[in-house]
């Protein structure tokens, strides 16, 4: 396997892609219900909380590319390789390639489980994954280009439902905002904590890099995509927090469809039943990208075939998206992923980074005191 | 296009087609309820009507059907009421619930919760107590309504939009119970002979229904409530002041009746000491005059300013009267607590210690009345 | 020559032999003897007669018998084209393209003139593609005369007409044909080298060339443009795009096509910045209807009653509780019934279409709803449909639309608005993989272009003095960078050597 990867031009996208790509896999399922999780630890001042944790997402964004801006072209695959040698890099490669199955399983079946609970509560839970997985396969053997289209697509459709939300602000007190500040820090903190999951995925810049076409705006758009990502989450989180009651609140599963329960107009009512399903538009791209990310690294750790691996995929993540059969489950599954990815996203990019640092100095001293260690003196060129 | 694609796309086609077609309400084929009452009848037993949609109705007209079950729970109520029925029930249209006095005094969180349980039922769906059983309200024959269902709904949304009635909705109700410093308010409804209309505010602590607060001070709450606005207002006050601007007087009298037009009011609530618990109120509204009891005469100097003063003054005594038969039934229907909770950093605040509060609490009223016009006469 | 015929008097019996065996069964061939030395022969119908006799046949008969040889015909004779042919392989297959052979006893070249004059009508308005105002002026299926339109319009050196051959029997000639300054090379090359993959016997028109020039032979999509216009050629040719003229087809290929286009009338440009506008996102919206209408009436009464607000569910309840089949059904029947008077009126004379007209409207709408088969929002919303439908100013887009209505009804009475948006879902990936000449189909839209976008949807004044949105080359110019490169070089070296 190579470090660094270089794909033919016609497979390339633009930077400016990763400003819809970005925010799909942030917002995808996410956005549903995250307000309570938030709130159950810093109260009203949940937006605080959601505020530091976007913070804290742009830190982590610029660290991430700050190790991919050495590598010129690669993808975390190769520089695992590179940092780690071919057996521990490839392992922390199949770590990240079962998290990510298990991250696309639960936007699967959260999904589905909003779905059931909202609109058709006796949906056979494996037709929705195959019609989900369906969707998601037929985008993914066309390629990046379409994957960013279908995410362009549900980009759309997440700015255009936001809009909805302008109703329950009507209903809203904002007095519920007062008084500002009373949660401590330590509670701020664990709010921001909660926001993890909800805000992680950012991190598929590490596998999208090498197929950015103008790489130098990547920082730019990226930062863009996170910002419109957080403001958002933080509009969402301030309208839920005005017009809920801290207690109601606590008790709503999907509180971000329950505010949409609001809205009627004189030809249509109940527009929840109606974002729901729309929504599908915003959760398909979600799983394609993540999908390509598994499959590129199966490419790149085994050379299995993109089309072959897609169908495995599909037909493993329907097997175990049947296992989930009830909310607990589910519940417990979003607990175990929101932590994983708390890691993935926010820590180790920092990690990643003191390595490359130690990686790369201790090869430059290795070259200095000997001729030798030519090889990764190529690679570093 | 590959033979691998067409495989996939033709199992997937497969798959769509075995599923076939699931559980449908198919609009016809299913009993559109549009408005359920709650009776009590007896220990534990609940009776429920429900109003439905005339399933075949000949003429234009939209005709309605009532049905009444007895059942221990509101769900076990509509199983029984499928019994009943040729069709199947459907809450997805449900735009009104009401409770009989007896069963709000007893609590009813536990039918409210059911109806948020379910997606089914919308969160604007309007919320009524009735003094009398529900049931001679909605199965009563009217000879001028068609839906009594629907019927009930419009008079509630348009008495909300115009009159005194603060907004009463599922998602209201259970914001309000939720909510530390304030309690829901939910109208009263009651038929008389061949009309049905509201008479009166029921307050509530917590589910309980611990009182009603008559519609001349109801206003006062809405206006303090801030969202929808009542349209106008009757005021009575001691002639005092204004006798001498009074002409034609050709009997005696002693108070001046006045129905004003809101043009617009802002009302503020302060927490001035959080010890004593005390709180100014101040209401500013822009009324124009729709009617007055007297000759009253307005070209006369310092007349106009003369009838502000006293509209005030009344104003902000009725509007007293009014905080004061809340504090007497302890339901803080306006939400002091709520400004108490924000304005006093880690209060901590928790239903009950308001409700142990709340009466305690001090109000110093000020209603600041300005009297754009007098109509087109003056 | 000079011995072969040795054995006949004259070159016309001689001729009639030779060419009997090249040409057998070939009723409509003509040779015609001026005299024993010079016989002149040509397909009767193909060749332009008064030609024939007023320049050929009369200058033939007053040529002294015996002095006669083509290179005198040659200087006599008025006409432009001429050339010396010997092989009658050649000949006869020159015969059965409108030429007219003359031939001279003792030599062995003959003379080829070409007079053809292939059946054709004249130029008339565009049928199709109606507009209001502006030109009205339609191809016709000559493609010589077509090629004169579009010079008419544009004097320029820089129209680029290549001559190609399609097909082993038919020989289809076809014209590729493009603004070398402004278009991009890359669609030049994708269509040569497309070209020259097509194995054909021969393409009876355009539309087919069409199916063998896109990648997806499955999508139910338009992926270029036919129009008749010349206007909209002209206007294509100044965006730099690549036009397709065959003989014998009235028209002509547009290409790069994005989805876009197919709803984008010339005509809109003609009008004032607002009205066109309004007009143009008309027909957005009349798509939109045509395509979600029926669907989410069969979803909302299938599944999502409580979406339905009060006023309404009381009118929808009484209309439907007369009709037997659930709304899926109800709603199939009446597109179909549709669709079939549609076509009833396509196929009929005109006179007796507007029969149809009131077939339709009378028997099919006021008696299906007494009859209790359907209800009347349900009638009103499948015209909607259908009119929305019809505001597409192309055919074979508006054809696809009404077309992808039907599995969206489907699965609306299957599984409600998951049906619809999984459905759409599938259509939108589909146009996303499509691409016209290698150039997405869903181009401004995605890969998205500002730029592009706002003129061709907002028609900003901007479109009304310049034809190009991006200064030289719009399309796929970021895209692949390198290649582009290449092609800038390319595309400047054709048009420098186009002006040398």
């Amino acid at each position: 396997m190579d470090v660094r990867i270089k794909p033919r031009p016609n497979k390339r996208i633009q930077s400016f892609a990763l400003l819809f790509i970005i925010c799909n896999v942030q917002i995808g399922i996410g956005v549903f219900g995250f307000q309570r999780y938030v709130a159950r630890e810093a109260g009203h001042d949940a937006w605080i909380s959601v505020l530091l944790a976007g913070l804290v997402c742009h830190f982590s964004g610029w660290m991430i590319l700050r190790v991919l801006r050495r590598y010129e072209s690669a993808d975390l695959y190769g520089i695992h390789q590179d940092l780690f040698g071919r057996w521990i890099g490839g392992a922390l490669s199949i770590v990240l390639i079962l998290y990510y199955v298990i991250v696309t399983v639960t936007i699967l079946r959260t999904y589905i489980e909003a779905v059931q609970s909202w609109i058709f509560p006796e949906f056979p839970t494996w037709l929705l994954a195959v019609v989900l997985l369906f969707l998601s396969w037929y985008a993914g053997i066309s390629g990046l280009r379409v994957i960013a289209g279908v995410s362009f697509m549900g980009f759309l459709v997440i700015f255009a439902f936001s809009m909805l939300y302008y109703n329950p602000i009507q209903y809203g007190q904002w007095n519920r905002l007062l008084p500002i500040a009373e949660a401590s820090p330590y509670q701020l903190f664990n709010g921001a904590v909660a926001m993890g999951f909800t805000l992680s995925g950012f991190e598929i810049v590490f596998f999208l890099y090498p197929y950015l076409k103008d790489k130098e705006k990547s920082q730019k758009y990226m930062q863009l995509s996170m910002l419109l990502t957080n403001a958002l989450y933080l509009f969402i989180m301030i309208v839920t927090t005005i017009f809920f009651s801290q207690d109601q609140l606590l008790r709503s599963v999907w509180s971000s469809i329950n505010m949409l329960k609001i809205v009627k107009y004189p030809f249509l009512e109940r527009i929840e039943v109606l974002a729901m399903g729309v929504w599908m538009f915003a959760v398909v791209p979600g799983i394609i990208i993540l999908t390509w990310v598994i499959s590129r690294g199966m490419r790149r750790l085994f050379n299995f075939e993109h089309k072959k691996v897609l169908i495995i995929f599909s037909i493993g993540v329907f097997v175990v998206s049947l296992v989930f059969h009830n909310r607990q489950q589910i519940d417990m599954l979003n607990n175990l992923i929101s932590k994983m990815s708390l890691i993935i996203s926010f820590v180790y990019p920092i990690i990643l980074n003191i390595a490359v640092a130690v990686v790369w100095s201790w090869r430059q001293r290795q070259a200095n005191k000997g001729e030798g260690g030519s090889q990764h003196e190529q690679t570093s060129n | 296009m590959n033979k691998l694609q067409i495989k996939s796309i033709s199992v997937v086609i497969m798959l769509v087609l075995l599923s076939g077609c699931f559980h449908s309400n198919v609009l016809e084929r299913t009993s559109i309820s549009v408005a359920v009452g709650y009776d009590k009848i007896g220990e534990g037993k609940i009776q429920t009507s429900s109003v439905l949609y005339g399933a075949t109705s000949k003429e234009g007209k939209e005709s309605s059907q009532v049905i009444t079950v007895e059942g221990e729970t509101s769900k076990g109520a509509r199983l029984n009421l499928n019994q009943k029925l040729g069709y199947k029930v459907v809450s997805g249209q449900i735009r009104f619930i009401a409770y009989e006095g007896e069963l709000a005094r007893d609590g009813i969180l536990s039918i409210v919760d059911t109806l948020s349980r379910d997606p089914s039922y919308g969160d604007m769906m309007y919320l009524a107590v009735t003094e009398k059983p529900i049931r001679d309200i909605l199965a009563y024959k009217y000879p001028n309504i068609s839906n009594v269902g629907n019927y009930l709904t419009r008079l509630i949304a348009h008495n909300i939009e115009d009159s005194w009635v603060p907004s009463c909705t599922l998602h209201d109700f259970r914001n309000d119970f939720y909510s530390a410093g304030k309690e829901a308010v939910l109208p009263i409804v009651e038929r008389t002979n061949n009309e049905v209309n509201v008479t009166a505010l029921a307050l509530f602590q917590k589910d309980v229904m611990v009182g009603k607060i008559e519609p001349e001070q109801a206003v006062y709450i809405k206006l303090l409530l801030d969202r929808e606005q009542p349209e106008s207002l009757e005021v009575k006050m001691q002639k005092d002041g204004m006798a001498k601007y009074v002409k034609n007087v050709h009997h005696p009298f002693e108070t001046i009746k006045t129905a004003l037009g809101n043009l617009g009011s802002k009302s503020s609530i302060k927490l001035i000491s959080k010890d004593e618990l005390q709180f100014d109120i101040h209401i500013r509204m822009n009324v124009e005059l729709q009617e007055i009891s007297e000759d009253y005469d307005f070209t006369e100097k310092g007349a106009v300013q003369q009838l502000e003063t006293e509209l005030s003054k009344q104003m902000s005594i009725d509007l007293l009267n009014a905080l004061n038969q809340l504090k007497r039934l302890k339901s803080d229907a306006v939400g002091f607590g709520e400004v108490y909770r924000s304005s006093v950093r880690n209060s901590r605040l928790t239903k009950d210690r308001w409700q142990d509060m709340f009466p305690k609490a001090k109000f110093n009223t000020k209603v600041t009345v300005n009297l754009i016009r007098t109509g087109t006469i003056e | 020559m000079t011995t072969a015929n040795m054995a006949f008097s004259d070159i016309a019996s001689y001729l009639k032999l030779e060419l009997n065996q090249l040409l057998p069964n070939c009723s409509d061939l003509v040779v015609h003897g001026i005299n024993s030395s010079v016989a002149v022969c040509y397909v009767s119908g193909l060749v332009d007669t008064k030609v024939l006799s007023s320049s050929i046949l009369s200058v033939l008969t007053m040529l002294d018998e015996d002095e006669v040889n083509t290179e005198l015909i040659r200087q006599t004779i008025t006409i432009c084209e001429i050339e010396r042919e010997g092989n009658l392989d050649q000949v006869a297959l020159k015969l059965l393209q409108g030429h007219v052979y003359i031939a001279v006893l003792d030599e062995y070249e003959g003379l080829l003139c070409n007079i053809a004059n292939f059946p054709t009508r004249a130029i008339s308005a565009s049928e199709n593609e109606t507009v209001i105002f502006g030109p009205v002026l339609g191809f016709n299926e000559s493609l010589s005369s077509n090629i004169a339109i579009l010079r008419s319009y544009i004097k320029d050196p820089d129209l680029v007409t290549e001559p190609h051959m399609l097909g082993t029997k038919m020989e289809t000639r076809i014209q590729l044909t493009y603004m070398s300054e402004y278009v991009d090379q890359q669609y030049v090359d994708y269509v040569k080298s497309k070209l020259k993959q097509i194995k054909t016997d021969g393409l009876l028109g355009n539309a087919l060339l069409v199916q063998k020039l896109q990648n997806h032979p499955y999508t139910i999509f338009p992926l270029m443009t036919l129009t008749e216009r010349p206007d909209r050629t002209v206007q294509a040719l100044m965006e730099g795009k690549v036009v397709i003229f065959m003989e014998g087809d009235s028209h002509v290929i547009i290409g790069p096509s994005s989805f876009i286009d197919f709803f984008l009338s010339v005509e809109d440009r003609y009008m004032s910045w607002g009205t066109g506008l309004f007009i143009r996102m008309l027909r957005f919206i009349g798509l939109m209807m045509s395509v979600f209408l029926t669907p989410v009436y069969v979803a909302a009464l299938t599944f999502h009653y409580q979406m339905i607000p009060p006023a309404l569910i009381v009118s929808l309840i009484e209309t439907r509780t007369k009709v037997p089949f659930p709304p899926l059904i109800e709603t199939l029947l009446l597109e179909i019934t549709m669709e079939l008077l549609r076509e009833a009126g396509v196929r009929l004379p005109t006179k007796v279409c507007q029969t149809i007209g009131i077939v339709g409207g009378i028997v099919i709408g006021q008696a299906a709803v007494q009859a209790g088969f359907t209800s009347n929002i349900l009638i009103m919303l499948v015209a909607l449909a259908a009119l929305g439908s019809f505001t597409t100013p192309n055919y074979l887009m508006g054809t696809s639309i009404r077309l992808i209505r039907y599995p969206m009804i489907f699965m609306a009475g299957l599984w409600g608005i998951l049906g619809i948006v999984f459905v759409a879902m599938v259509i939108f990936i589909h146009l996303l993989r499509q691409t016209s000449l290698g150039r997405p189909y869903l181009f401004p839209i995605f890969p998205f272009r500002g730029k592009d976008l706002t003129v061709d949807m907002l028609l900003t004044p901007r479109a009304h003095y310049s034809y190009r949105v991006t200064p030289t080359k719009s399309g796929l110019k970021s895209n692949e960078t390198e290649n582009n490169q290449q092609s800038d070089t390319a595309s400047s070296n054709s048009s420098s050597s186009n002006e040398t």
